[in-house]
């Protein structure tokens, strides 16, 4: 009998979704603390543990529809009581300036009675269905919803403890969250779309009554918000079964799905309504305020919120229907377009903000945009990557949103500016939050690996949108990297130093421990996911299969585990040094030497404030918001109004690229890995040799001698290290090593997409080696170092997407044995990426971060507070660091003869040296201003021009 | 070889000088006397500077600054007083807040005297100094052979 149920995957699936209601119901029922815990404990395991089994079930045949006796007039039912209780809380809490959400669920409730009592829904056959994707998302409802249902027991407890005057609704928060995810569970398997409806509005009114659970002024505006959007979403799905009642349809998503791909108007229409729902609950741009509002509810609600259900919701029902999009070209741009403006503006706005719950909120609202580009796009690599999206999203910010909330318990705020030393003071904590942060958006870690899928896709369908996503990415750098250099750096006074970690609970290690274990396992098993679940989803609803070239992930485990190793070499193999002070111009106060004070001229004792850039001068919330708004709702009309012309494109798409499959061998790549170790500093230190030479020169001087690099680089080498705190030497030795993987990468041919993730994630080692001290001059060097990689990294991504559309790939291998000089076909990427040489080269105007004239504390920035060896390494990966660019730009130029390729290159390196020297330096402000237009004009022109060139000429 | 002949790096402090050393040491990196030729950098920034140049008598005020100065360069390091007043003060010696030269509160191994000390007298101190610096490296190294912690402390 048991065996037999665990065998069949329809009980298993009916379990899911009527288990976790009868807990809700227990829950509601049952009072003590006692058992309210042990029932959310134990329901949570074996939800985890069952929807674990239905994946392995089921991964052999990805494909179930099952029948249900006639039940409709559950749904019916259902949504009336649900009208009515919101009627009931109007009545009890609503103002007067909701009462828009009270005429739209007045309208809402007329047209659904109409179209259920008077046109008489037709009844689907099959109401609910079982694929892959489904599987997917029950995964991720079961095991990290489940996981957060866990940490929220202890959480509420403190919370409870830290807000006495609230009264204790724990019963009713337990039993929400469960009905939550019954009613999640059921929108990923319902096919009828008046089930659909019934659970889209239960979760609706399960966020509504969470985000005002603390009952204040503020909490019960924002749950009214909230709820208003996620009515004018629902609207979508009532019209839509109102329109298939009219028209006599079955109002199921799979008949949806077939009509809109043959073209008729009705299954557009159907699926532009539907998508408007699914961009109400994915908090997209007219809508994505909720979001931000939510963020009165306690943490577990927002984790929920953000991971594994409500946004989620939204994305999987646009998803589904991604195979209309991807016949309806006009239909899925102006989606598209939706998503990649509401990926681009929210990643800016969250540079601005300082509440860390906040700007992880306007982090998932641009990963969501991201999803709903794709979705838009349609392509299988889309696809593949959008589900990858959903799958690591859901993972990075529950542990996020987890961490996040324990700290807040424990230093009493939300303010990024007070988690500086956090590092110190609970490495635990702090761990899981870097690897949190990591796995967002750096590359071996998950949301990178979708983040590339999307980049491969958008360059061959939209050029549009992959300008919006590289120029929405190059925030996302700049405001994680700033919050872990603030973790990671010494507190700034000597009282905050200890945090008692016993106040942690063992339930919140447990969720918070296998979300870490999750974020790891799943950048290892990405290829079994891809072909368990997601591959037979593509092959049954495009038949086709997802991305290739990411099925053979080498490099991407070789970073990951250098990534694991690295640590554990340091504490094994721990080099010698001295600890100093920070430099503070010598005016250091010697008794504290931990945190950075000084005397001032008048003998008072200051502390050393330092704060991260929130360029709010730059970018302002406010406005872009409503810019933001203002395209979104155009955007939005434009989806629905256009399928009232029936536009028949034909689409310009492009052949699929044929992938280089012969893979190299173990020996030529270890010579060269070998060549590259010994020749790339060599050949670093001559041109910095020519480069002081040219400069004197130029200064009417004689200038040193060209092995001078070389003599710097042994003395520092012999020179005694000191360091201010010993974490400088790891990152700094990460730096080096992570530029040693990206040259030989580079050289082996390999993608020039990983290339440059992992050249990022060199740099972002040499920043945060400068974060890890309390000085303000180390401090303002890696900011303004960060910005120089905000500014440069959309003209360093389109130099990649250019190559790729020239050469139709983006691996090394087949750029290099192109048939003309790419210069011709790339001018304007060649001007910006001349452009990208002189930041990277860290030539005036461009020496912000740290410069080689510098003969002032605050020029010599990110390296203020390094000696000896460890100054001679960071020279010694920045050499690296400069083959590797110079590489790049052979590439441009590989097919000329090798005298005039050398000629051109010299030439270009003397012009280098000369705006050096005779321009001054720029601010951070004009800088990100310069590389920016920049790119924008010439990437961005030269970009358009090669796409449209290339669909009017097919490429040989 | 000890490459730190080949390329020693400066860190210039004013202690409380008139401002004639200190121009004539700027006046050093012109492209008159070109110290870059000789591998010599200012680098401003006492964690990566070999060579200490100090111009001007030590003060009250200034003392500390300088001890710390000397406390966060690497070694091996050498210290080269620059003019009249930092070998001993100079006209401001019996000035009431002054702690005389700069022997008074570090160690100095090069005296370049002069008021103000020629460009040409400076580079050849700095030259002198790097000398010293065989001597302290057999120091040093002696040093290390003898303590195996991880913490190396300041040799003096």
């Amino acid at each position: 009998m048991f065996s037999e149920f665990i065998q069949n995957p329809v009980h298993l699936m009916s379990f899911l979704v009527l288990f976790p209601f009868f807990s809700a119901m227990l829950l509601a029922w049952m009072k003590g603390s006692f058992w309210q815990s042990w029932i959310v404990r134990w329901s949570s395991l074996l939800l985890m543990l069952t929807s674990l089994l239905l994946a392995f079930q089921t991964s052999w045949r990805p494909h179930l529809f099952f029948i249900l006796p006639h039940l409709h007039w559950i749904t019916t039912l259902g949504d009336l009581i649900i009208t009515l209780f919101l009627f009931w809380i109007f009545l009890k809490k609503g103002t007067r300036k909701e009462l828009w959400i009270l005429s739209l669920l007045i309208f809402q409730t007329i047209i659904l009675l109409y179209t259920d009592w008077v046109l008489g829904l037709k009844t689907t056959p099959f109401p609910f269905y079982l694929d892959s994707f489904s599987i997917i998302m029950i995964l991720i409802i079961g095991v990290i919803g489940g996981l957060i249902c866990i940490y929220a027991i202890p959480y509420m407890k403190t919370y409870h403890n830290h807000h006495p005057h609230l009264p204790d609704h724990r019963r009713r928060f337990f039993f929400l969250f469960f009905l939550f995810l019954s009613a999640m569970t059921g929108i990923v398997i319902s096919n009828d779309l008046s089930w659909l409806l019934l659970f889209w509005e239960i979760t609706t009114l399960c966020c509504f009554l969470l985000i005002g659970y603390a009952d204040d002024a503020e909490a019960r505006k924002n749950a009214f918000l909230a709820l208003g959007y996620n009515l004018i979403g629902s609207l979508g799905i009532v019209i839509t079964l109102w329109i298939l009642a009219e028209m006599h349809q079955k109002p199921s998503l799979t008949h949806i799905i077939s009509l809109g791909k043959l073209g008729a108007i009705l299954g557009l229409l159907a699926a532009a309504l539907l998508a408007l729902a699914g961009l109400a609950k994915s908090a997209q741009l007219p809508f994505s305020s909720w979001l931000t509002g939510a963020m009165v509810a306690p943490t577990p609600v927002s984790a929920l919120l953000h991971s594994s259900t409500m946004v989620n919701a939204g994305v999987f029902l646009i998803l589904k229907l991604a195979p209309i999009f991807h016949a309806h070209i006009a239909l899925g741009e102006s989606l598209s377009f939706i998503g990649g403006i509401t990926f681009l503006i929210s990643s800016i706005i969250a540079l601005n903000q300082s509440n860390i719950k906040r700007m992880l909120a306007y982090s998932t609202i641009s990963n969501l945009g991201l999803i709903v580009a794709c979705a838009g796009i349609g392509t299988p690599e889309a696809i593949w990557a959008a589900i990858f999206l959903i799958i690591f999203h859901a993972i990075a910010k529950a542990l996020l949103f987890q961490t996040v909330g324990t700290v807040e318990h424990q230093i009493g705020s939300r303010d990024i500016e007070t988690m500086d030393g956090l590092w110190i003071r609970h490495r635990g904590l702090t761990l899981a939050l870097i690897l949190g942060t990591l796995g967002m958006f750096l590359v071996p870690f998950g949301m990178l690996i979708s983040k590339w899928a999307c980049l491969q896709t958008f360059i061959h369908s939209s050029p549009i949108l992959a300008l919006l996503l590289v120029f929405g990415s190059a925030p996302t750098l700049f405001f994680w990297s700033k919050w872990m250099g603030k973790l990671i750096s010494p507190p700034s006074t000597p009282s905050e130093i200890t945090l008692d970690s016993s106040l942690v609970s063992k339930d919140t290690w447990f969720s918070i421990g296998m979300l870490m274990i999750l974020t790891l396992v799943a950048c290892f098993l990405f290829p079994a996911i891809s072909h368990f679940w997601v591959d037979p989803y593509l092959g049954l609803t495009m038949s086709s299969l997802g991305p290739w070239t990411l099925h053979h992930p080498l490099f991407l485990w070789v970073t990951l585990i250098l990534l694991l190793i690295l640590p554990a070499g340091f504490f094994f193999l721990a080099p010698s040094y001295k600890t100093v002070t920070p430099y503070l111009c010598g005016l250091n106060i010697p008794a504290t030497t931990s945190n950075a004070q000084f005397q001032g001229s008048l003998g008072q004792i200051h502390t050393v404030q330092i704060r991260n850039y929130y360029l709010t001068s730059y970018f302002k919330e406010k406005s872009l918001l409503k810019i933001g708004q203002v395209l979104g709702i155009i955007f939005l009309l434009i989806m629905i109004l256009i399928n009232f012309h029936h536009w028949k494109l034909s689409t310009p798409f492009l052949p699929p690229p044929v992938w280089n499959s012969n893979s190299p061998s173990w020996l030529h790549l270890g010579m060269v890995a070998l060549l590259f170790f010994i020749s790339a500093p060599i050949l670093g230190a001559l041109l910095t040799g020519f480069d002081r030479i040219v400069t004197a020169r130029i200064q009417n001087r004689y200038g040193p001698p060209l092995l001078q690099p070389f003599y710097d680089i042994l003395k520092l080498w012999n020179k005694q290290t000191s360091v201010v705190n010993p974490m400088q030497i790891f990152y700094v030795w990460g730096f080096v090593l992570f530029m040693l993987l990206t040259g030989f990468i580079f050289f082996s041919g390999e993608s020039l997409l990983l290339v440059i993730f992992s050249m990022m994630l060199g740099s972002l080692f040499l920043t945060l080696a400068a974060f890890s001290t309390p000085s303000p001059y180390s401090h303002l060097g890696a900011e303004r170092e960060l910005i120089q990689m905000m500014a440069y990294e959309p003209l360093l991504l389109l130099t990649a997407l250019g190559m790729d559309l020239s050469t139709g790939s983006f691996q090394i291998q087949t750029i290099a044995t192109s048939h003309y000089p790419l210069l011709y076909q790339l001018p304007g990427f060649f001007l910006g990426f001349l452009m990208l040489l002189t930041i990277k080269l860290r030539k005036s105007p461009f020496d912000l971060s740290t410069s080689h004239h510098g003969h002032q504390e605050l020029v010599k920035g990110l390296t203020t507070e390094f000696s000896g060896s460890l100054l001679a390494l960071i020279e010694i990966g920045h050499w690296y660091e400069n083959i590797i660019l110079l590489g790049i730009l052979c590439l441009f130029i590989l097919h000329w003869p090798w005298e005039i390729l050398l000629t051109v290159l010299t030439f270009l390196f003397i012009f280098e040296i000369l705006i050096d020297n005779t321009y001054a330096r720029f601010t951070w402000e004009k800088t990100l201003q310069t590389a920016w237009i920049v790119a924008a004009l010439f990437g961005g022109s030269n970009l358009l021009f090669l796409f449209y060139y290339h669909s009017i000429n097919v490429r040989p | 070889m000890n490459f730190l002949k080949k390329s020693p790096w400066i860190l210039h402090y004013d202690a409380s000088s008139c401002n004639g050393c200190d121009i004539e040491v700027l006046a050093c990196l012109t492209p008159i006397y070109d110290v870059e030729r000789l591998g010599i950098i200012n680098t401003g920034n006492p964690k990566h500077a070999d060579i200490l140049l100090i111009t001007g008598a030590i003060n009250a005020q200034n003392q500390s600054v300088v001890q710390t100065l000397y406390e966060q360069m690497p070694a091996p390091k050498v210290v080269v007083a620059i003019g009249a007043c930092a070998l001993s003060g100079g006209i401001f010696s019996q000035c009431y807040n002054l702690h005389q030269g700069v022997d008074s509160t570090i160690p100095v191994d090069i005296y370049v005297p002069g008021c103000a000390a020629r460009p040409e007298a400076i580079i050849d101190g700095v030259l002198q100094a790097v000398a010293c610096f065989n001597q302290k490296q057999t120091i040093r190294s002696n040093q290390k052979r003898t303590s195996h912690g991880i913490k190396l402390d300041s040799h003096h």
